[in-house]
């Protein structure tokens, strides 16, 4: 840092010309104004679901043709619209439930403990995140279709709930694993020094440390679910969730309910997220002076 | 609780040792450390100080050898059935308790009926207890120490192990805090043992330093016998500065061994020497070395050197001294004369020292 | 991957440790299978299991005259027919995909970057707003830009008035294929790269303006490389989907000249007896991205990646 002892005599005499400040200007806050530009056209899209989500439209909802409420006030008046939504979020919810429970014992096992084949476990996580959902999606519908419809499954609910609970799997680990990864082992020591057995250093330590990257594992795992459709595509047979749903529209024309819906878990679950930062953050600061 | 061990008694090792995989942290080690003493474990990181208090903890278990307190064998049994707690490197305190949460863990744990009040005690005697409902990420590294010890001390264990406990803090805190934390043993009457690989807070605060190296312990005693007589090589130059030189005993003269350094006659004190015969290592802390420019007379045991450098330090003055040797010795005069000698680097001088004040240990690294 | 994960966490959160723990607190024991053994069993079922069954369809034979029945088989046509037939679709696949990642890369660093170094304070929402568009179903927002790029949309109405769309359409063009690709897996590239950028030390930034002076040379020789690992883990995790992708090619796309995954979603759920190509076209897909992955874990170690 040469510099330091000739920057104040240098500074006071120095001035960029206006062209030569703009550019300065420019070159410092350019992460931030592209960052803002990349943030527009990130939610452009959003906006027009939101803004056709109002349109007044005949057969296809393409082009804006006038203003009403009408979808807004009976967004289930669509067949197949509001059943696809409850299919959803079933799915979502028990996929959920049952990829966050395995993926974090596997985590567990992955992050604490020696074993043989733990490199072979490594790979068996890891490829289904590197498998195209395509090839996910056809290599489950031969084995629903050419085997399991032999001992009764048949594609439908089930066989969803099945797929979406591997393919979410791999992405609880990965998430847990990394939150368990970063405690400091020191933590859990000192609870067993502190006479708590392993059961309790669990629940009253280890638990409550990662819970925060289980919860994070849960939230990545239902918006996985819940906004899946290549592979349900596949595997749900004559059961219709809201991605196939609205897919299936699209051939005629998605109508307006559809951006409703759209809309209104796009901002329920914006709430959520902020709403559990708000908490958290209150949180910290109420024990500060 | 199950498995709960109440011992009482002195600490006890009993040639403990612990390996991974090829590498032998811990070497056959034998120690007892008395109750209520603050005992000091002391070496460079890498010694195996950390694995032989994990040993005591029972976060490790010995490959060889029994961890007693009294007549209690501890050997194989687990961290929370020892009468045995721990303030941790970095502390480790639970983030997500608060400050009360945090010391009431352990009383918890064994369902203490008075939990709550020891709670108190505990936080009022480390003076936190205005902290108590807040999280540890909120206070200070002085203030997270502080709970540690709380935390630890509140259980009353029969040992309190002590891991580098102010190694994350500025000088003047540690400082402080090594006051303080002489003065809660004090208080609490309890057996400490203090891991550390800083000489001065081992020897400021412990009643027996045991200076460890490679697995072994070189060494053990009062911090002043420690520096008066180091018995290795190691511990001469771990603990202090030493100005030493190698030399072959030619003879005896009395108490007093004579060598021969660099053809200079040497005399030790025949008791200060671990080595009768051959070669021996001399030593000499540089306070007891004084510089004169004239050579002394009748003493013997001087040296002729050349002042590599000076530095005037307020209580006393620092010399470096050029040895026909090669080495250079340090040398602290006390400034107690109104006229210092004036020495400038170059100036010939003669080193000389009671013979009673060196110490001769061998020549080869344990 | 590890690096996705980690953005999913609350920053700044005491408990974490970014150091590397110094003591070793792995257990060798039993418990560790009965903790996977759910898990693995559900990988073996309905991931392994699927796999071998697709591989034995890809070598299956049609029962000629019966439709949609096929017998046991070692017909290693189906693979020659994927490879010849349909050579222009995988050539596509790859090509849009690559483009899309390629596009991808460049809009999402300038993003990432901010996120990690400018936003102070905001950064968390800024995170939000990442995310956040991902909670609209990936159909609709797919469908918004066939309204965004419709011949009445706007886009094609400014670049038409200023006479730069030589065709005179955006929609059922390849460049709306690559325009949906890109943006429908952004996140996937932004979010590796911050967590990345947010791993490393602005001082060492510094320092590299310090000693290089230019701002483009310090991101070349100093911040470029230090996202590396978030910046190749964001490619994989852009193409993967992308090569497979076949909603934008079929909502945004021409009539003619598909992708892959439109070929192997056709030839399963609409051509009767398409099933033996269809696996072919599949596993050749994923060996295809495989090798990808292979030679970039044997680059950058497992670790990065899981």
């Amino acid at each position: 840092m040469t510099t330091t002892d000739q920057t104040p005599v240098a500074s006071p005499a120095y001035r960029p010309s206006g062209a030569k400040r703009v550019q300065l200007w420019l070159a410092n806050h350019f992460a931030i104004l592209s960052a803002i530009l990349v943030l527009l056209y990130l939610f452009l899209p959003v906006a027009y679901t939101f803004a056709f989500s109002f349109n007044d439209h005949g057969k296809t909802n393409i082009v804006w043709q006038g203003f009403t409420w009408k979808h807004w006030q009976d967004p289930c008046r669509v067949a197949g619209a509001c059943e696809s939504l409850v299919t959803s979020l079933q799915v979502g919810a028990i996929s959920t439930v049952v990829a966050t429970v395995l993926g974090t014992l596997m985590a567990l096992a992955m992050v604490r403990y020696r074993f043989r084949g733990k490199a072979a476990s490594n790979v068996l996580i890891f490829v289904p995140m590197a498998t195209p959902e395509i090839v996910m999606g056809a290599a489950l519908l031969t084995i629903f279709v050419q085997g399991f419809a032999n001992v009764g499954i048949s594609l439908g609910f089930t066989t969803i709930v099945f797929a979406h609970i591997m393919f979410c799997l791999s992405f609880v680990v990965v998430t847990v694993k990394a939150r368990i990864q970063s405690l400091d082992p020191r933590i859990e020591e000192a609870a067993q020094d502190l006479y708590a057995s392993p059961a309790q250093t669990f629940w009253k330590v280890t638990f409550p440390l990662i819970l925060p990257g289980i919860l994070g594992a849960a939230m990545l795992a239902f918006s996985l679910s819940f906004d899946d459709f290549i592979i349900t595509n596949f595997v749900s047979g004559n059961e219709s969730t809201f991605p196939k749903f609205v897919y299936v529209a699209s051939r005629r024309g998605i109508p307006a309910e559809a951006n409703v819906i759209g809309f209104s878990m796009f901002v329920l679950a914006v709430l959520l997220v902020v709403g559990a930062q708000v908490v958290s953050s209150l949180r910290a600061s109420r024990y500060k002076e | 609780m199950a498995g709960f061990k109440e011992a009482r008694g002195d600490l006890q090792l009993e040639s403990v040792t612990k390996t991974f995989g090829d590498f032998t942290a811990v070497d056959g080690i034998d120690l007892t450390v008395p109750r209520g003493s603050f005992f000091a474990l002391l070496g460079p990181s890498g010694c195996g100080k950390t694995t032989t208090l994990r040993m005591v903890a029972g976060l490790e278990q010995p490959t060889a050898g029994r961890v007693m307190i009294g007549d209690t064998d501890l050997t194989g049994s687990r961290p929370y059935e020892r009468p045995v707690n721990t303030v941790f490197q970095s502390y480790a305190l639970f983030p997500h308790l608060t400050i009360r949460d945090n010391v009431a863990f352990g009383p918890k744990r064994r369902k203490d009926k008075d939990a709550s009040t020891r709670t108190d005690d505990a936080l009022e005697l480390v003076q936190m207890t205005q902290f108590a409902g807040r999280k540890p990420h909120q206070l200070s590294g002085g203030q997270q120490q502080r709970v540690a010890l709380a935390r630890a001390l509140v259980n009353h264990p029969e040992v309190l192990l002590l891991d580098e406990p102010l190694g994350a803090l500025d000088l003047k805190l540690r400082r402080e805090m090594q006051v303080e934390l002489k003065r809660i043993q004090t208080e609490v009457g309890l057996t400490f043992i203090h891991v550390t690989h800083d000489q001065e807070e081992a020897m400021t605060m412990a009643d027996t330093v045991a200076v460890m190296n490679k697995g072994h312990i070189e060494q053990l005693g009062p911090p002043a016998h420690l520096y008066d007589l180091p018995r290795t090589r190691f511990v001469a130059n771990f603990l202090g500065q030493a100005n030493t030189g190698v030399g072959a005993i030619e003879g005896t003269d009395g108490e007093h061994l004579v060598a021969d350094v660099f053809g200079t006659k040497v005399k030790i004190s025949r008791a200060r020497s671990q080595v009768h015969d051959g070669e021996v290592l001399f030593g000499v802390r540089p306070e007891k070395v004084t510089v004169s420019r004239q050579q002394p007379q009748g003493v013997g045991n001087d040296v002729k050197g050349v002042v590599r450098d000076v530095s005037f330090l307020g209580v006393a003055t620092s010399y470096l001294v050029d040895m026909p040797s090669g080495a250079t010795w340090s040398c602290y005069e006390q400034n107690l004369d109104v006229e210092p000698i004036d020495l400038r680097p170059g100036d010939e001088v003669w080193l000389t020292w009671n013979p009673g004040h060196a110490f001769g240990v061998p020549v080869e690294e344990a | 991957m590890s690096s996705l994960a980690q953005v999913s966490q609350v920053a700044g959160d005491p408990a974490v440790h970014p150091t590397a723990p110094a003591p070793e607190t792995e257990k060798r024991s039993w418990t560790a299978y009965l903790l996977l053994l759910p898990g693995v069993l559900w990988l073996g079922v309905f991931f392994i299991l699927p796999l071998v069954q697709l591989a034995a369809v890809s070598l299956q034979s049609r029962f000629p005259g019966f439709p949609g029945y096929y017998y046991r088989d070692l017909n290693f046509e189906n693979y020659l027919s994927a490879l010849t037939d349909y050579a222009p679709h995988f050539a596509r696949s790859f090509l849009y995909a690559g483009l899309a990642t390629f596009l991808a890369f460049v809009v999402a660093y300038p993003l990432a970057y901010a996120m990690a170094f400018k936003a102070g304070r905001w950064r968390n929402l800024m995170m939000i707003c990442v995310v956040a568009p991902f909670f609209t179903s990936f159909i609709l927002r797919t469908f918004a830009w066939s309204q965004i790029l419709a011949d009445e949309g706007p886009v094609a109405a400014v670049l038409n008035f200023l006479h730069l769309l030589p065709g005179g359409h955006i929609i059922n063009t390849p460049v709306a294929v690559v325009a949906g690709l890109t943006y429908n897996f952004l996140p996937f590239m932004v979010l590796p790269i911050y967590a990345s950028l947010e791993r490393a030390d602005p001082r060492v930034i510094e320092a590299g303006g310090d000693l290089y002076a230019n701002g483009f040379t310090t991101f070349r020789t100093v911040t470029l490389p230090m996202s590396m690992p978030g910046v190749l883990a964001g490619t994989l995790l852009t193409f993967i989907p992308a090569a497979g992708d076949f909603v934008n090619m079929e909502l945004l796309g021409p009539q003619r000249g598909k992708m892959v995954g439109n070929v192997i979603n056709d030839q399963f759920l609409a051509v009767p007896g398409g099933y033996p190509v269809a696996a072919a076209l599949s596993f050749t897909l994923m060996a295809a991205i495989l090798a990808m992955v292979f030679l970039y874990v044997r680059r950058f170690g497992t670790d990065e990646l899981v």
